[in-house]
């Protein structure tokens, strides 16, 4: 049975058949006589053909018959194992097929839709969920290939000056040159984690500061703002509240829906420790 | 919404029309007194009139494709969006996907046209189709009944001759209804940008009746703004000229659309030939119908590399890549030539030459075609495309069956076994890059018209490209270089007007900093017979100009934990002349960068089992974006 779970082809038969009848796969078994397995030349093909849609190619003439005596293989061994109960109290078929119907439970109950008192309400409650991120916004000038002490230079030279002077120094850079109210992951993303870390420390000032390092060269740096998380009003966020609240209630009720089974069974359990 | 007003009553498409409304104003409990009309979405605080790049994927499966649900896929086109946003979302086996690199700036959901619906219909209780016999005998408890009903439904692709009784359009037209909800109620402009979109699946059977083998002619078709209420299906036809007239006359009717070919590396010669879909020859007419409706090509996907072949390609050295070449659900390997990009460009340039047209001047594009809604481009965090079938690195053949920890006597590494033979070879890949000036649906659909667009294995590597007459190396000091290319030449997927004069190429490739540093930066030249790969920029040192390539790197990977070693470039760029320029003949020119090597997935997956990687995938890739090409010619 191990075999079988692992072999990819039979894998899915076993998860569609488990998938779309449920536990019926087990209780419409019963441990048969030793009827003759018989494979047709239509089975044959088919096996061929559904083959090839799962696996994408056609199997050569040995692998065909390797195939088919596989299966012929583990049709006895799976009938004589189920004639024996050997599916009966092994964990791994339990446990798959527990994960199985967990799948079919999931998502089965609709959910209605939430009016504008309830949303408010979530809101109120999550404030930390809806929070705009901790955002920068600063100037940096790139350079591909000066030594840092250049850059230091350049940097002094350009003082603090409001004239657009930094705009035609150092080396083009593809992305922007100046930045504002950027969330500081986004930094991450733009310029490299270690940037992102340099930076953070930067308080605003008119001053050039740096060389800062990112993935791509050196950065004079220059921060112009800092903006702390806040929370936005409830109006302007209310599509991401009621997407989370929806989001919060499936789980929920896909969680209950399996307790709901779990419930309905009585459950004895002897010898737990005190 | 007008898609809405027709789209049917279910309970999904009700939801999402509700919540896409603006909600009334109620700045009576805003502080700041603004007459903020709450969720307006803010302009575009990043527009750039010299363009941006966004990335995105528009090749996106979910549980509406039967294919898709049949594998165990619940997802819907909600979750869909939620992930690319980054979102965590659950794979059919239960472990969270979540994107590598974070959100990304555009998503577009392409369900299966074909019984688009119908699955998740047939196993609803209460559904009609779950009366049918069909559904009792697809969700039987007999394999040999189920593996029947879904072959039924299956070769039906193949015919083109629909199931009649299980085709049922009012369930597909609610499908579809939900996912056009779904991209509406998803799209912010200047933040996120949906497209909504489905998959034409068409093939082409080879003559040989004993034969499995179908040149595959899949498409994506993506609508700019509106969606129709009903669309049109490899059921309605399998000729994609059929498909490119029902376009034709939407936009008659003001609802434009493109569709974007993908997979024509299995397409069996077939996605780029010289004669028509019914074996007739090619007509300007057709060339011109074909490229308003099909100005792109998906070049690299989960499902291999469309570029070029090493067969097609002898002397490119990187053509052996991520390459994937039997026919879909077939051991037959598919034919070569008509099926790749590269030599297509050259059929192009041959036909403009002998007949005046050219069917192929499209621009290129990357994408996942994942089938569990979430897109799976990083190699260190791998989740493979199907669902139950191929989730686990054991499925997927990247790590010894059994628990055994050697390959030593492993038969299945023939081709017998999935793994081997398909799920192994897949490829986590790839993303779409576009220069626009905004992140909204008109700039970036206006941007695929252009086709300055590139493709990505994965990455999130910045690539510009521009040919002109009066560049020279000093504007690569200039910091409105960018402006000036724009101003003075054509970007990707232009057209450069020949005069006579030698035309120069400005290449600047920027690594994504969160992958590995690029290694160089080529140009590939295709000429009506001839192609030739030109180093042009590389991380160490110059291209030969005897060889045209550029120095080994001392790139390389350590083995024992996949990190990289060695130097690479944060950013590659050169302005390039090219040595074997003829001014009286036509070329397209299109670049493709190299990152330095790094592990793929199933070595990374190898690494975390503590076992060797299989010995019959390469250890190592190096990962690539690939532009749009510009073409050079001088108006006849």
């Amino acid at each position: 049975m191990l075999k079988l779970l692992r072999d990819p082809m039979l894998h899915f038969f076993i998860a569609a058949i488990i998938i779309l009848t449920g536990h019926h796969f087990l209780v419409g078994l019963t441990p048969s006589e030793r009827e003759k397995i018989h494979i047709s030349a239509e089975q044959v093909d088919r096996l061929i053909a559904l083959y090839t849609i799962e696996a994408g190619t056609q199997p050569t003439p040995d692998g065909l018959a390797a195939m088919i005596s596989d299966h012929v293989r583990e049709q006895a061994l799976a009938r004589e194992a189920r004639r024996l109960g050997l599916d009966q109290n092994d964990i791994v078929i339990e446990r798959r097929l527990a994960q199985k119907m967990t799948f079919i439970l999931e998502d089965s109950a609709p959910l209605a839709e939430p009016d504008d008192a309830e949303l408010a309400a979530w809101f109120e409650a999550h404030p930390e969920k809806f929070k705009t991120a901790d955002t920068i916004s600063f100037d940096h000038i790139f350079f591909t290939a000066a030594d840092p002490d250049t850059i230091r230079d350049i940097g002094q030279t350009l003082g603090h000056g409001e004239s657009g002077a930094w705009l035609q120094t150092g080396d083009p850079f593809m992305l922007q040159r100046s930045y504002i109210n950027i969330p500081v992951r986004e930094v991450a993303r733009l310029f490299g984690t270690g940037f992102a870390r340099d930076i953070a420390p930067l308080s605003a000032s008119p001053a050039w500061t740096g060389p800062v390092s990112s993935a791509f060269g050196q950065h004079l740096i220059r921060v112009t703002g800092r903006e702390a998380a806040s929370l936005p009003p409830f109006e302007h966020v209310r599509t991401a509240v009621r997407n989370d609240f929806i989001d919060v209630r499936r789980r929920e009720a896909n969680v209950a829906a399996i307790n709901e089974v779990v419930a309905s069974y009585p459950v004895d359990i002897e010898g737990l420790p005190e | 919404m007008r898609s809405l007003a027709f789209a049917g009553s279910s309970a999904l498409v009700l939801l999402f029309t509700a919540c896409s409304q603006p909600v009334p104003d109620q700045t009576g409990t805003d502080p700041s007194g603004s007459n903020n009309t709450a969720e307006t979405p803010l302009a575009s605080i990043d527009y750039n009139p010299d363009r941006n790049a966004y990335f995105g994927d528009i090749h996106i499966h979910t549980r509406n494709s039967f294919d898709a649900y049949i594998f165990n896929v619940r997802r819907t086109a909600d979750d869909a969006y939620r992930f690319a946003k980054g979102d965590k979302v659950p794979h059919p086996l239960g472990f969270d996907m979540q994107i590598a690199g974070g959100p990304l700036d555009f998503y577009a959901v392409t369900d299966h046209a074909e019984y688009l619906g119908i699955l998740p219909a047939m196993n609803t209780a209460g559904h009609r189709l779950n009366a049918l016999p069909q559904a009792a005998r697809m969700f039987s408890s007999d394999l040999d009944t189920v593996r029947e009903a879904f072959l039924d439904v299956a070769g039906t692709l193949r015919s083109g001759q629909r199931d009649q009784e299980i085709y049922d359009q009012a369930v597909s037209n609610s499908a579809w209804a939900d996912n056009v909800a779904a991209a509406e109620a998803h799209y912010e402009p200047g933040r996120f940008t949906t497209f909504s979109g489905y998959e034409f699946t068409s093939t082409k059977p080879r003559p040989d009746p004993d034969s499995f083998g179908a040149g595959n002619l899949h498409r994506n078709v993506f609508f700019a703004d509106q969606a129709p209420v009903q669309i049109f299906s490899a059921l309605d036809s399998q000729n994609p000229e059929d498909l490119w007239d029902w376009m034709d006359g939407l936009r008659e009717d003001g609802l434009d659309a493109i569709s974007i070919p993908h997979n024509s590396n299995v397409s069996d010669g077939q996605m780029f030939k010289t004669e028509t879909f019914n074996g007739m020859p090619l007509t300007a007419a057709y060339a011109d119908q074909r490229m308003r409706n099909e100005p792109l090509v998906e070049v690299t996907q989960v499902k291999g590399t469309s570029e070029t072949h090493p067969d097609l390609s002898p002397n490119d050295e990187w053509a052996n890549f991520e390459i994937y070449d039997r026919l879909i659900a077939t051991s037959e390997k598919t034919l070569l030539s008509g099926g790749f990009v590269r030599e297509a460009y050259g059929t192009g340039l041959a036909l403009a030459e002998s007949d005046g047209f050219n069917p192929y001047q499209f621009g290129l594009v990357g994408a996942s075609d994942t089938h569990v809604v979430a897109g799976s481009y990083n190699e260190a965090d791998f989740w493979s495309k199907v669902g139950v079938v191929d989730g686990t690195p054991e499925l997927r053949g990247s790590v010894p069956p059994d628990g055994a920890r050697t390959w030593d006597g492993f038969q299945a590494l023939d081709e017998s076994a999935p793994s081997t033979a398909f799920y192994a070879r897949w490829s986590a890949s790839g993303l779409t890059g576009v220069w626009a000036e905004e992140n909204t649906r008109e700039a970036i659909f206006a941007a695929f018209r252009r086709k300055e667009t590139y493709a990505t294995t994965g990455p999130r590597m910045r690539v510009r490209f521009f040919a002109g007459f009066d560049f020279d190396s000093a504007m690569l000091l200039d910091p409105g270089l960018v402006h000036a290319a724009y101003s003075s030449g054509v970007p990707m997927g232009g057209q450069l007007a020949g005069d006579g004069r030698v035309p120069a190429f400005l290449v600047w490739a920027q690594r994504d900093p969160n992958a590995a540093a690029l290694q160089r930066a080529q140009i590939i030249k295709v000429t009506a017979n001839s192609e030739q790969v030109f180093d042009v920029a590389c991380a160490t040192g110059q291209p030969s100009a005897d060889t045209y390539r550029c120095p080994e790197n001392d790139a390389g990977v350590d083995m024992a934990s996949c990190a990289p070693t060695g130097s690479g470039a944060g950013e590659l760029k050169t302005v390039w002349r090219d040595p074997t320029f003829v001014s009286d003949q036509d070329a397209a020119y299109y670049v493709r960068v190299l990152e330095n090597p790094t592990c793929r997935w199933s070595t990374w997956e190898a690494l975390s089992n503590g076992t060797p990687p299989r010995p019959d995938t390469p250890p190592l890739i190096q990962e690539r974006a690939y532009t749009s090409p510009i073409w050079y010619g001088i108006p006849k």
